[in-house]
């Protein structure tokens, strides 16, 4: 091929993706003004019937004809349902299943077509229905990790305590971040508390961690043994979870252990490098425990750790300022617990 | 004979000129093709719920926004505003007056109802700028500020806001940075996804010139007014947009812009915190991550998410914007070199193997293959030696080929952003991608040459005065306009 040739066939290339990538810009505006428009009038057709079924009221008219018009029912229904709260949001998932997109949304979650599973899951997490526990917990072994996700924030969402077991287990291979578990039983709550304090035990860092994290917010008092074991993992950040956890209960009984655990961090040489600061971090929770329970007693030894590290002094600034046993030496009015804990450190 | 060696030489180095640009234009359209599909994927699969899931997760880790401010008292307000406003779960903000000349500290003094408190900070991390003093906010506000003594380099006030800061996860921005509402959550996101493994995340970075902004938050996006400003715009969509979502598909992403960077606190302590010597601090600590992480066998992931957007301001006059070019070249110099051992090193993955050398061949030595190619056609084209065919050969490979990239940014963007161009500012943007390269990509190559020459002979930088227009308020008189010392970060891309 002459240089010219090259030229030629470059020239047309080039030529050829210039116009290719405006008629591209072009199109995708086009496409998403289609899209708008189309949105527009799917609100404008089923927004006032949705919110006609508020009243319990389901007229003939109201009965999606074809495919699309039950998938347009179901977006505009996704955006509205998250802002209708009792009886109002019961009549019309009520009603949406009476229509028929119970089946459309259970058809839908057996998709192949990855895109109509995510969405089926959506919309049943909008709905939070527990007629769709079956289907959104096969859904939390789906082949996409997105699927998997939604489909355990809406068993979150449902509470039914069935679904306990099947997340844990999707945290437990991995098949499941841990936020997306830990929010579902968050939301579930009292029904999730034996299989979180069986986890105190598990072999996975990561599920004593969450479980020791999760029993602190589910404030259940039956877990306070378990967690005053944890205190002793041999993983600093189950440590410090379950500090946290204890902190939260602030139960005045967990006093003596707390403060044993701490004079055991303190015995550490230094505070330098990975390790050190891991205990460094285990020392903080522990006296920002000790300040949430607010027990008096710590007092004495709270004042005792000052000469130890910067962060560890501060932490027990805010903590016997929590207490009440020091002030701050600034006028200042904050409420930030940190802020306070600053003005008095070292001083 | 002379005259035929000369012949000869000059016809193999513009064959190599054309071979150089087709590969760069060819590696950067598979690079937006990739970044398309993650895009795409993304729109197309937005969850409504997700953000208020982590929003509402007792687990969602807190973060500190970390905010080195020197002589920004134009704007300082309005920003730290923004930030304390930001749609998350529990944030502090920690801004680092870096001893400023102006009355950056009294306006945030007044606005915040600052009152000293004994400084309460770290030495983890080394600290060049000694402490002055350590104020909070007396109003019900998360904000700590530290004054410290100016060591003339961004890096070390973010170290001393490294060591400051409470929070596990950190938030490096820009003083003069906007963050749309949710661009924290979103950026979090991957770090709740996957918290084992995830060690920073970067979000999108827009130009914000000529855009309106209200109470901290930019409410109406337009185009600047001048073409200077115009053709950043394209360049920030190709580089910070399209760029980075395609090195982040391939696992290959070795910059988070200082602009906009949430990481974990521990592993930037674990390599020693940011470099205060380096001028690219944000690609240094990047690169240094991916060493460290590496070295240690850890499994990790730095990731790009396409979504979060910080606002910042694009230097307005050729001056200003010369001298940021010149630096973010000169830095660029810098990370390579203390880096060099992962260059071609498999050890480091596709970073060493492919990315680096990239930025070697194609970001580095880009403007040195740029100026001698246009020489070298134009003396061969004076001397009869090179042909007009292939001359204009060489201008659609390294010039037509750059504008289609360009417009294919510039259509994926408009394809995925949820607030469009309005028809005539698509308009500007497809013109500004087309006059780039005539003038100001030479113009660009030749700054950044400089840039090279003077990271090469270790030259020391020089950071002066940087005028901007500010943000067009809604509520504000028209914005201040003088001049303010430029400490911005180093993000180095095409």
């Amino acid at each position: 091929m002459t240089v010219r040739q090259a030229f030629v066939l470059a020239l047309w290339g080039c030529a050829a993706g210039l116009l290719l990538a405006v008629a591209l810009t072009v199109a995708a505006r086009a496409q998403r003004g289609r899209h708008r428009r189309h949105r527009e009038r799917a609100v404008a057709r089923w927004r006032p019937v949705l919110l006609s079924w508020t009243d319990d009221r389901i007229e003939a008219t109201d009965i999606p004809a074809g495919g699309r018009d039950r998938h347009d029912l179901i977006e505009v229904a996704v955006h509205l349902l998250p802002k209708l709260r009792g009886a109002d949001r019961d009549h019309v998932v009520g009603a949406l299943h009476l229509v028929g997109m119970a089946d459309t949304l259970a058809r839908d979650a057996r998709s192949r077509r990855s895109l109509l599973r995510l969405r089926a899951a959506i919309a049943m997490d909008a709905c939070a229905s527990p007629a769709d526990v079956g289907a959104l917990i096969v859904l939390l072994r789906d082949g996409d990790r997105q699927i998997r996700h939604v489909a355990a924030r809406a068993l979150g969402r449902i509470g039914d305590p069935r679904a306990v077991r099947p997340l844990m287990r999707g945290m437990t291979d991995r098949t499941l971040a841990t936020h997306a578990v830990s929010m579902a039983i968050v939301r579930i709550g009292g029904g999730a508390v034996p299989a979180l304090q069986a986890w105190l035990d598990h072999e996975d860092v990561r599920c004593r961690r969450t479980a020791a994290e999760l029993l602190g917010h589910l404030g259940e008092d039956d877990a306070e043994a378990g967690l005053l074991s944890c205190l002793r993992d041999a993983e600093p950040s189950v440590r410090i979870a379950a500090a946290g956890a204890l902190g939260r209960f602030g139960s005045p009984s967990s006093i003596g252990p707390i403060l044993s655990q701490l004079h055991s961090e303190l015995g550490t040489p230094t505070f330098a490098g990975r390790e050190g600061r891991l205990c460094e971090s285990v020392c903080v929770a522990l006296v920002e425990a000790l300040g949430l329970i607010g027990d008096r007693r710590a007092i004495p030894d709270l004042e005792a750790v000052f000469a130890r590290s910067t962060r560890i002094s501060a932490a027990a600034a805010e903590a016997l300022v929590h207490m009440g046993a020091r002030r701050p030496t600034t006028s200042t009015r904050g409420r930030d617990a940190a802020a306070v804990g600053r003005s008095v450190a070292n001083g | 004979m002379t005259a035929n060696v000369l012949t000869t030489s000059i016809d193999a180095f513009n064959w190599f000129v054309l071979g150089y640009f087709v590969t760069l234009n060819s590696v950067y359209l598979l690079v937006i093709v990739g970044a398309f599909r993650v895009m795409m994927r993304s729109a197309r699969r937005a969850d409504p719920g997700s953000r208020d899931d982590i929003f509402a997760n007792p687990l969602t880790p807190p973060v500190s926004i970390l905010v080195p401010a020197f002589n920004e008292q134009a704007g300082i307000v309005e920003s730290v505003r923004g930030m304390l406003a930001l749609h998350y779960p529990q944030l502090e903000v920690v801004v680092v007056d870096d001893g400023s000349t102006d009355d950056t500290f009294e306006v945030l003094r007044k606005e915040f109802d600052l009152v000293e408190v004994a400084p309460v900070i770290d030495d983890v991390l080394p600290m060049r700028g000694a402490v002055r003093s350590m104020h909070v906010s007396a109003a019900d506000v998360p904000l700590v500020v530290v004054r410290k003594v100016n060591a003339g380099r961004r890096a070390d006030a973010l170290n001393v806001a490294l060591n400051a800061a409470r929070y596990p996860l950190v938030c490096m921005v820009d003083a003069d940075s906007i963050l749309d509402p949710d661009a924290l959550l979103r950026v979090a996101q991957p770090f709740v996804d996957d918290p084992d493994r995830v060690v920073a995340s970067g979000g999108v970075i827009r130009a914000a010139n000529g855009s309106t902004v209200y109470r901290g938050q930019v409410v109406e996006h337009r185009q600047p007014r001048t073409w200077l400003e115009r053709i950043q715009v394209v360049e920030y969509l190709r580089a910070f947009l399209v760029g980075r979502t395609g090195w982040s598909n391939v696992g290959g992403l070795l910059i988070i812009s200082g602009a906009f960077g949430l990481f974990r606190r521990e592993v930037i302590v674990d390599i020693g915190g940011l470099d205060a010597d380096s001028l690219g601090e944000d690609a240094d600590l990047v690169a240094g991550l991916h060493r460290h992480l590496r070295d240690s066998r850890r499994d990790y992931a730095v990731v790009f998410v396409p979504e979060p957007v910080c606002w910042t301001e694009l230097p307005i006059d050729r001056r200003s914007l010369a001298r940021q070019r010149r630096r973010w070249s000169h830095g660029l110099v810098q990370v390579l070199w203390k880096q060099r051992r992962m260059m071609l090193n498999p050890r480091y993955g596709r970073v060493g193997v492919v990315v680096m050398p990239y930025y070697l061949m194609f970001e580095l030595l880009g403007p040195v293959v740029e100026l001698l190619g246009l020489v070298s056609v134009v003396t061969g084209l004076a001397l009869g030696i090179v042909d007009v065919p292939f001359a204009l050969l060489l201008a659609v490979a390294a010039l037509a080929y750059g504008v289609v990239l360009s417009l294919a940014a510039i259509a994926i963007d408009q394809l995925t952003d949820h607030r469009p161009a309005r028809s005539r500012e698509l308009v500007l943007m497809i013109l500004a991608a087309v006059f780039e390269n005539f003038g100001f990509r030479q113009l660009h190559a030749w700054w950044r040459l400089r840039g090279l020459g003077a990271g090469i002979t270790g030259k020391r930088a020089a950071w002066g005065a940087m005028p901007r227009t500010g943000f067009v308020s809604e509520t504000a008189p028209p914005p201040d306009r003088s001049s303010r010392t430029d400490t911005e970060h180093v993000p180095i891309d095409r």
